[in-house]
């Protein structure tokens, strides 16, 4: 027995490149031909569900968004909407579209820096964007332009690229006038055609066929009938409807010694969340020119494969930018000067998902007189990472066995393999409660 | 010859990274630098050594503290990016120690790799500059880099945020409103942004240098506001927990007689 597990040689990767935050793999190749693989997560803990205890409610939500910066409006409109609903504030229709266009526009800028910065390189041969840069300035520019647009919006309706400070609870400390929300409006329009390029550059890249298998989806189902983020219960692509109360029900998490991250799973099995879940479970609520484009290249949106990923946020920026022009339309039409709604010592429970860039987001909260008492956040790269860690073992598994022995070559490939997923390391780790 | 420059994530968000990347002048900074170290957006791996390194993050496990000390090996000017590698930042908020926070999160359950009380990179290190922010600005960035670039040297902001909400006519949040806005003790240098919209300062830059941050006056002034004792150490702790005078300051005025 001792003989069959005999290392033969292992692949370490201490730090893979071009992805948010620290993590490494960690393959070894057993003489029997099966392989060992771990994604070891070595980002620093920062506790933050224990730090917020006995804290202010309000300078808490300040602190979520702190759990990343690709993600950290998601987190700050989470973090407030779950504050609301444990204390019973209701807020207008004007602030959730408000919202609701700084989430997008997250979103937007959080999948354009992951395809133009971090995974594009990889598919044209470059170390990075500046050195792509060189050689294709026409998609450095395009990326750099959707960036700018969707950080812009960030600014204007959150106060702050990174870490908005204007989404309160009850509402917005400030209101973006007729004249900035008209400007964003305009923006998008400017940057649409930049959005097709990202897809135009993913046509050419093809999804490894070993990795084709059954995968359960999950996703926020949207609050309209149309396609967005935001979304009072989530479904899965084995045909289960929870609320986020139910959450404890459905998704376990678990400790693993080589990750400060813990391990997330639905009914028991690994499963994946995320651009490619949103658009398997609710590609009939979408609309427009991204729709249209989707309907083309089914076969790049296969929900067997994970790097269909990638091709499902190229969709979404499109189809975001639409729904952005919309909402920028409306929202300039009628917009009123309100005031936060605030209720300031208040006490309650409260449970909400939403949909971050990388898939799901759940918050749970217990507040007591304005003070947080528990919170609880499960975050999408939580949840997908044993799916990806076992794509990680099935691809090295296939490579070894298919004779290829280049250990540089291998892990090249398993890192665009990681990198196709977008984990977002920093609220993977930063974010785990023991369940007990 | 172009000066090396890296670019170096301990335990953070990669907020200060993310601004530093994203910035509109990548490309006018990719050719007046060599940028050495930069694994968030590239594969290239770490190779000698680099004039300057640009630190995010706090140092929170064993291995953070290795490569830290490597890069100050490494680099002849080592700048403190961000709020969490100059003062510890938000994770350090909380005053239990690490043991009482990773079996708060994780249990008994066991982790291989060694974790540690979120400190700043000065309690370990020589930092050459603290380029502060939560995250920093853009234009303080480009500053930095710009100064470098010509051989000088970044100044220290040493002036309140107060003197740039003043100048752009806010009202007072804190005097006007009662706010406990921490603007009067926090570095200046971001266009009085968050109280721009109403909102009272947090002190994401961290707080005055040369000892010149009075927690004390202010914190007398939200004692007078009706504030409590514990409500005002926590708002002060959130980014100033670093800086070594907070305690003995708040302790003059808090302190029960």
């Amino acid at each position: 027995m001792k003989d069959e597990i005999r290392i033969v040689r292992p692949i370490i990767v201490d730090h893979i490149a071009r992805i948010e935050g620290k993590a490494g793999i960690e393959v070894r190749m057993k003489s029997d031909g099966t392989v060992d693989a771990k994604v070891n997560v070595i980002e620093g803990p920062r506790f933050f569900e224990s730090i917020v205890k006995g804290k202010n409610v309000n300078d808490a939500v300040s602190v979520f968004s702190r759990i990343c910066s690709f993600c950290s409006a998601a987190h700050k409109i989470t973090a407030v909407l779950c504050a609301e609903k444990a204390l019973g504030i209701e807020v207008s229709e004007q602030t959730m579209k408000l919202r609701e266009l700084l989430y997008l526009a997250n979103h937007i800028e959080s999948h354009t820096l992951h395809l133009f910065f971090l995974v594009f390189p990889d598919i044209l041969g470059f170390d990075s964007i500046v050195e792509m840069g060189k050689e294709y300035p026409e998609i450095l520019s395009a990326g750099m332009k959707l960036k700018e647009v969707s950080a812009r919006v960030q600014d204007i309706i959150g106060s702050r690229f990174i870490h908005a400070e204007n989404v309160v609870l009850g509402g917005f400390s400030k209101i973006p006038s007729k004249d900035k929300l008209e400007r964003i409006k305009r923006d998008y329009e400017e940057v649409e055609k930049f959005a097709e390029i990202a897809t135009e550059i993913l046509m050419n890249f093809e999804y490894p066929e070993y990795l084709d298998r059954e995968r359960v989806h999950l996703a926020v189902k949207p609050h309209g009938d149309e396609y967005t983020v935001i979304g009072s219960s989530m479904e899965t692509s084995r045909g289960d409807e929870f609320s986020p109360e139910d959450y404890r029900k459905f998704l376990k998490e678990k400790v693993v010694s080589h990750s400060f991250a813990k391990h997330v799973s639905l009914n028991g099995s690994r499963f994946m969340t995320g651009a490619i879940s949103r658009y398997t479970l609710f590609k009939n609520l979408m609309v427009g020119k991204g729709r249209e484009k989707a309907i083309l290249k089914p076969l790049m949106l296969n929900p067997r494969n994970p790097f269909s990923n990638n091709f499902a946020q190229a969709i979404e920026i499109m189809y975001f930018i639409e729904r952005s022009k919309k909402l920028a339309e409306e929202l300039a039409e009628g917009i009123k000067d309100e005031r936060p709604t605030s209720l300031e010592k208040g006490s309650g429970k409260g449970t909400v998902c939403t949909e971050a860039p990388r898939g799901t987001l759940i918050y749970s909260m217990r507040i007591e007189n304005g003070i947080i008492r528990e919170t609880d956040i499960i975050t999408p790269t939580g949840m997908f990472l044993a799916l990806m860690e076992e794509d990680v073992r099935i691809a090295a598994e296939h490579m070894w066995k298919s004779g290829e022995k280049n250990v540089n070559k291998i892990s090249r490939k398993l890192e665009t393999l990681v990198r196709a997923y977008d984990p977002c390391i920093s609220c993977s780790v930063h974010v785990c409660k023991v369940r007990k | 010859m172009k000066k090396k420059i890296m670019v170096h994530a301990l335990t953070s968000c990669y907020g200060c990274q993310l601004r530093l990347a994203a910035l509109e002048e990548i490309e006018e900074i990719a050719e007046n630098f060599e940028i050495v170290y930069f694994p968030m957006i590239s594969s290239k791996e770490l190779e000698g050594d680099a004039d300057i390194a640009f630190v995010e993050g706090s140092v929170s496990t064993e291995k953070d503290l290795v490569e830290l000390k490597k890069i100050r090996k490494n680099a002849k000017i080592l700048v403190a990016m961000g709020t969490c590698a100059a003062f510890g930042g938000v994770q350090s908020w909380d005053e239990r120690d690490y043991e009482k926070l990773y079996r708060d999160v994780y249990g008994e359950e066991k982790i291989k790799f060694a974790g540690r009380k979120a400190e700043p990179l000065s309690k370990h290190v020589k930092v050459d500059y603290i380029l502060p922010g939560c995250p920093p600005e853009e234009w303080e960035i480009k500053y930095f880099l710009a100064c470098f670039l010509i051989g000088s040297w970044p100044e220290v902001i040493d002036y309140p945020v107060c003197q740039e909400c003043r100048s752009k006519g806010n009202p007072c949040l804190l005097l006007e409103k009662g706010e406990m806005c921490l603007g009067p003790v926090t570095r200046g240098g971001c266009s009085a942004r968050c109280p721009s919209y109403g909102i009272p300062c947090s002190g994401c830059r961290g707080s005055l240098p040369f000892g010149v941050a009075c927690f004390d006056s202010l914190a007398r002034i939200f004692l007078e506001k009706g504030y409590s004792r514990e409500e005002i150490r926590k708002k002060m702790r959130i980014f100033f927990s670093g800086d070594p005078e907070l305690e003995e300051k708040l302790e003059k005025v808090l302190s029960k007689r």
